[in-house]
C-alpha cells in the first residue's frame, strides 16, 4: 500500500510542473499589461512603461519565468503587483471562506444526497424515486446565480433570517458563521446534491439486481440491512468518484458564488486578479487550485484501494 | 446519536450571542459604502483611477479644494499673499494640522508633496516648467515664484481630475514619483487602517480625532471635514443584484454605483434614497488612431464628426433623459469652459455629408476599419455598437475585435499596423472634471508619441494648452477655450459623444451626503439610528 501512495505522490510532481509552465505562459502571452492598470486612464506613455520596469516586466520572458520559478521552489508565489502583499498572505487571508464553503457544501450534499439516492435506488418506480427525480432535474436545471438570488429574495429580503451577503469566520462564533453560510452553502450544493443522489440512484439499483443481493435476502436478511450493508457498501466506489468529480465543481462554482454572496474567498480573489492581470496572483492560486484537485484525486485513488484490494494491483 | 432538538436549541442560543455581539458592537458608529470598485492602489500618485482619488480623500488632506461651484477654497492653507506681478505666491498653512502619526504639518511636507505630485500629473508637470523656484521660508510658510505670472495656481492645486494633489510627510513624498509609497499617512479626517484591509474585500478607515475641520460649512470638497463616524468600511461587493439586496435589507449604508435600470426598484423600495452628487457629469468619448489610414487624414476624422448622434449613444449607454443631455462641447456643458465653437457638426449630424467626406478622402470603403470593442465594459461596449452601426449605415467596413476591458488597455498603446495588433478607432469616458480644460488631463493632448494614444500630434492645440494656463482670469480662459475648441474640430482630435449622470443610492437613515461635482466623499454625512 506504501509503495502505492508514494508511486502516485511521485507521479504528482510532473502534473504540478507542467500547470506551472503553461500557467505562465499562457498569462504572458494572452494580451493585458497590469501596468496599464495601475497607471490609469490619464496617464502617459512614458508613465506607463517607468511602472512596466519598475514591476520588471519589461525583462524577457524567460528571465521572468526563472525568477518567477526561482521563488517557487523556495515557497515564494511572488507579491501581488497591485496589493504589494505576499501571494501566500492573500490566499491564506481569502482560503478559510472558500474551504469553509466547500466543506459545508460538501457535508450539505453528501449528507443529504446519500441517504435519498439510496431509498430512491432501492424504491426504484415508486413515489418516492420519481419526485426524487423530478427534484434532481430540476436541480441540475437552475443556474446557482438565479438560485442565489431567490434564496436571498425569499430568506434574506422577505422573512429576513438571514444575511444578504458577507462572510463570518467560525472563529467569530458558530451562529454568525452558519447565518452567513447557509445560503451559499444551499445555493452551490443543490446541484451537487442531485449530481450525487443521481449516480447513488443508479450504483444502487444496479446492485439490487445483483446475486448477492438475492442470496442475501434468501438468507431472510432484512431489506434495510440488505440495502445499507450489501447494497451501498458495494456502490461506494461511484460514488466516491463522483464526489471527487465534483470537487472540480465546487472549484469553478466557488467563483459564481463567492460573487453572489459576497464571500471574500480565493474563487473571488482568482477572477479579480485575472480582470487586472495580476500575475502572480493568478499563478499562485492557479498552482493551489491544480494541487487541490490532484491531492484529492490521489485521496480518492487511495480511497479506492482501501474499498476494492484489487485497484493496488 | 445527534439530538436534533437540541442541535436546533444550540444553534438558537449561538444565533441570540451573535445578536447580542451586534448590540455591543452598534456604540462603536460605522458607515457600511459599497464603492463602485475594489481599491488596488493605494498610492494617490500611482493611479488615476476614482477610486484611488476616493481613497485619498479619505485620509489626505490638500492646500485648496473645489466648492460645488467650482471655485477653488483654501483647504489646508490659511492664509495667501500673491505679489503684485503676480509671479510669487506665499502660503501659510492652518494651525493644529498634524499627521496621522502626530507630527505636525510642516510646509517642508508641503513642498515635497507638490514636487512628487509635479512629476506625475499633466497640470503638475505644466506647473513645474513654468517655476523658477518652490521653497520653504518657515515651518508654517512655503513660496512658489514663477517665470511668468500663472494663471492657475489655485486651479491646480484644487483639481479634483487625474491626480490630485495630495498632502504628505515629506520622507513619504519623497518616494520616488514612479514607486508606490509604502506608508499611508495623511492628514485627512480619517486614518486608512491597513491591518484591516482585505484587498478585494474591504477597506477601512478610522476617524482620526486630531483632524480640526475648517470653520466654514462643507461645499463640494471644501469646507469643514467632519468625521461623524468612528469607522468607515468599504465593503466590495461587484454584484449590483447583491448590493442592491444588501442595502435594501440594511446591512449597508451607501452605493456609489447603482445602474441605471435599478432605478425604478430603489425608488420603489421605500427606505432608499438617490442622489446626484456629480452633477458635473461624466462625457462618452471616441479616440482616433491619428497615425494609421484612414483617421490619419483629419478630413476623414471630421466625417465622424458628422457622423455622430449624440442622442444615439445617450440612449445605448444611459437610456434615461432625465440623467443625460447631449453637449455640443470638448468641455463638459455646465462648467465655466463650455463652448461649442466649431461644433456645428454635433449639433446637426449629416451622415451623407460624412460618407462625402470619405470618398473625397479617397479612403477604399472595402477595407476594414478595426474598432476595439470590451464586452466587459458596460458604458464602452454600448459606444462601439453605436459607432459601428453608423459606421455600416454608410457603407463603411468595419472589423469589431470582441475583448476584455484590460485588453483594450493594453492594446491601445500598440502603434503598429490594425491588422498587426494595432486598431483604428475606440471609445471610452472621463468625469467631467477631466474635460473641465484643455489642461487638467492628457485626454486633450496633442503631443504626438509623448501625449495620450491615438497620438493626436498638433503644435497649435499644444500651445493653446500653455496659453489657457497662462490666460488671466475666466473670461481670457473661455476665450482660449474656445479657440482650442475650433482648432480641435479642425484637427479632429477626439469627438465627445454627449454627458450623463451618476447617482448614488443609500438608506433613508443617511443625510448631508455632499455633492462634489466628482467623487463622493465620507466628511459631513451623518446617519439616525
Amino acid at each position: 500500500m506504501l509503495a502505492f501512495i508514494a508511486k502516485r505522490v511521485l507521479s504528482l510532481i510532473p502534473v504540478i510542473v507542467v500547470v506551472a509552465i503553461v500557467v505562465f505562459m499562457l498569462l504572458r502571452l494572452s494580451p493585458g499589461d497590469p501596468a496599464v492598470v495601475i497607471a490609469g486612464d490619464n496617464a502617459d506613455a512614458a508613465a506607463i512603461e517607468r511602472i512596466r520596469v519598475s514591476l520588471g516586466l519589461d525583462q524577457p520572458l524567460v528571465t521572468q519565468f526563472f525568477i518567477w520559478a526561482g521563488s517557487l521552489l523556495q515557497g515564494d508565489l511572488g507579491i501581488s503587483i497591485f496589493s504589494k502583499i505576499p501571494v501566500t498572505d492573500l490566499i491564506l487571508q481569502r482560503l478559510e471562506p472558500t474551504v469553509s464553503l466547500a466543506l459545508t457544501t460538501l457535508f450539505f450534499a453528501v449528507v443529504i444526497a446519500v441517504p435519498l439516492g439510496t431509498i430512491a435506488g432501492a424504491t426504484a418506480g415508486s413515489w418516492l424515486d420519481r419526485s426524487l427525480m423530478l427534484v434532481s432535474v430540476l436541480g441540475f436545471s437552475i443556474p446557482a446565480f438565479v438560485l442565489g438570488y431567490c434564496l436571498i429574495y425569499v430568506f434574506s429580503l422577505q422573512l429576513r433570517i438571514l444575511p444578504v451577503q458577507g462572510f463570518s469566520s467560525i472563529r467569530q462564533g458558530i451562529g454568525p458563521f452558519l447565518s452567513t453560510i447557509a445560503l451559499p452553502t444551499m445555493t452551490m450544493g443543490l446541484a451537487y446534491l442531485v449530481l450525487i443522489a443521481r449516480i447513488t440512484r443508479a450504483s444502487v439499483l444496479e446492485m439490487m439486481g445483483e446475486d448477492f443481493i438475492r442470496t442475501a435476502r434468501a438468507k431472510g436478511v432484512k431489506e434495510r440491512i440488505v440495502v445499507t450493508r450489501h447494497a451501498l457498501r458495494n456502490s461506494a466506489i461511484p460514488i466516491l468518484t463522483v464526489i471527487g468529480i465534483g470537487v472540480a465543481l465546487l472549484i469553478s462554482g466557488v467563483v459564481v458564488i463567492e460573487t453572489v454572496f459576497n464571500i471574500p474567498g480565493v474563487g473571488r480573489l482568482v477572477v479579480d486578479a485575472i480582470l487586472k492581470r495580476d500575475y502572480p496572483v493568478i499563478q499562485g492560486i492557479i498552482l493551489m487550485f491544480s494541487g487541490t484537485y490532484v491531492l484529492i484525486n490521489l485521496a480518492i485513488d487511495i480511497g479506492y484501494a482501501f474499498l476494492d484490494p484489487r485497484v493496488r494491483y | 446519536m445527534m439530538n436534533p432538538f437540541k442541535t436546533t436549541c444550540q444553534t438558537l442560543l449561538a444565533f441570540a450571542v451573535f445578536a447580542c455581539g451586534l448590540g455591543a458592537a452598534s456604540a462603536e458608529t460605522t458607515l457600511r459604502i459599497v464603492p463602485s470598485a475594489d481599491l488596488q492602489v493605494l498610492d494617490p500618485m500611482g493611479s488615476t483611477a476614482d477610486i484611488v482619488k476616493m481613497h485619498g480623500f479619505m485620509i489626505y488632506d490638500t492646500l485648496y479644494a473645489l466648492d460645488e461651484h467650482f471655485q477653488p477654497r483654501p483647504q489646508m492653507v490659511k492664509d495667501l499673499q500673491v505679489s503684485a506681478d503676480k509671479m510669487t505666491y506665499r502660503f501659510t498653512l492652518r494651525d493644529s494640522l498634524k499627521w496621522h502619526d502626530g507630527q505636525p504639518v510642516k510646509a517642508e511636507d508641503c513642498v515635497a508633496s507638490l514636487k512628487r505630485w509635479q512629476a506625475r500629473d499633466a497640470a503638475g508637470q505644466l506647473m513645474a516648467r513654468q517655476l523658477k523656484e518652490m521653497r520653504v521660508v518657515d515651518d508654517k510658510t512655503f513660496e512658489l515664484e514663477f517665470k511668468e505670472p500663472y494663471g492657475i495656481v489655485l486651479e491646480s492645486f484644487s483639481k479634483v481630475a487625474s491626480n490630485v494633489p495630495f498632502m504628505m510627510p515629506k520622507r513619504i513624498a519623497e518616494t520616488d514619483p514612479f514607486k508606490e509609497i509604502q506608508e499611508y499617512v495623511g492628514s485627512g479626517p480619517y486614518k486608512f487602517a491597513k491591518d484591516r484591509w482585505v484587498p478585494g474585500s474591504k477597506v477601512v478607515y478610522e476617524k482620526f480625532a486630531d483632524y480640526v475641520p475648517r470653520s466654514e460649512p462643507a461645499s463640494g470638497l471644501a469646507g469643514a471635514k467632519a468625521a461623524k463616524f468612528d469607522r468607515v468600511e468599504w465593503n466590495i461587493i461587484k454584484d449590483q443584484q447583491t448590493a442592491l439586496s444588501a442595502l435594501m435589507s440594511g446591512e449597508i449604508d451607501f452605493w456609489q454605483s447603482p445602474s441605471l435600470d435599478l432605478l425604478p426598484v430603489i425608488e420603489a423600495a421605500g427606505n432608499l434614497t438617490t442622489k446626484v452628487v456629480n452633477a458635473t457629469g461624466t462625457q462618452g468619448l471616441l479616440f482616433f488612431n491619428h497615425t494609421l489610414p484612414p483617421f490619419d487624414n483629419p478630413k476623414v476624422r471630421q466625417a465622424m464628426f458628422w457622423l455622430t448622434n449624440q442622442e444615439a449613444y445617450l440612449q445605448a449607454v444611459n437610456g434615461n433623459p432625465d440623467y443625460y443631455k447631449t453637449c455640443a462641447s470638448f468641455f463638459i456643458c455646465g462648467s465655466p469652459m463650455e463652448t461649442d465653437a466649431g461644433l456645428a457638426a454635433l449639433k446637426a449630424p449629416d451622415p451623407k455629408k460624412a460618407k462625402a467626406l470619405f470618398q473625397e478622402a479617397g479612403w477604399d470603403f472595402s477595407k476594414p476599419i478595426v474598432i476595439l470593442d470590451p464586452t466587459d465594459e458596460s458604458i464602452v461596449h454600448p459606444e462601439t455598437v453605436v459607432t459601428v452601426q453608423a459606421m455600416r449605415d454608410i457603407g463603411l467596413k468595419v472589423d469589431v475585435q470582441a475583448m476584455d476591458w484590460a485588453t483594450v488597455l493594453k492594446r491601445r498603446n500598440s502603434r503598429e499596423p490594425a491588422d498587426k495588433g494595432g486598431w483604428n478607432l475606440l471609445h471610452s469616458y472621463v468625469g467631467g472634471q477631466v474635460a473641465a480644460n484643455p489642461v487638467w488631463s492628457i485626454t486633450f493632448s496633442a503631443a504626438c508619441e509623448k501625449g495620450i494614444f491615438g497620438w493626436p500630434c498638433d503644435k497649435t492645440l499644444e500651445d493653446l494648452r500653455l496659453k489657457w494656463a497662462l490666460a488671466d482670469g475666466l473670461d481670457a480662459q473661455k476665450a482660449v477655450a474656445a479657440e482650442y475648441s475650433g482648432r480641435a474640430f479642425e484637427t479632429g482630435h477626439h469627438i465627445p459623444l454627449g454627458q450623463w449622470n451618476t447617482f448614488v443610492a443609500f438608506s433613508n437613515k443617511v443625510s448631508d451626503v455632499l455633492v462634489t461635482q466628482d467623487v463622493p466623499v465620507f466628511w459631513n454625512l451623518k446617519k439616525s439610528d
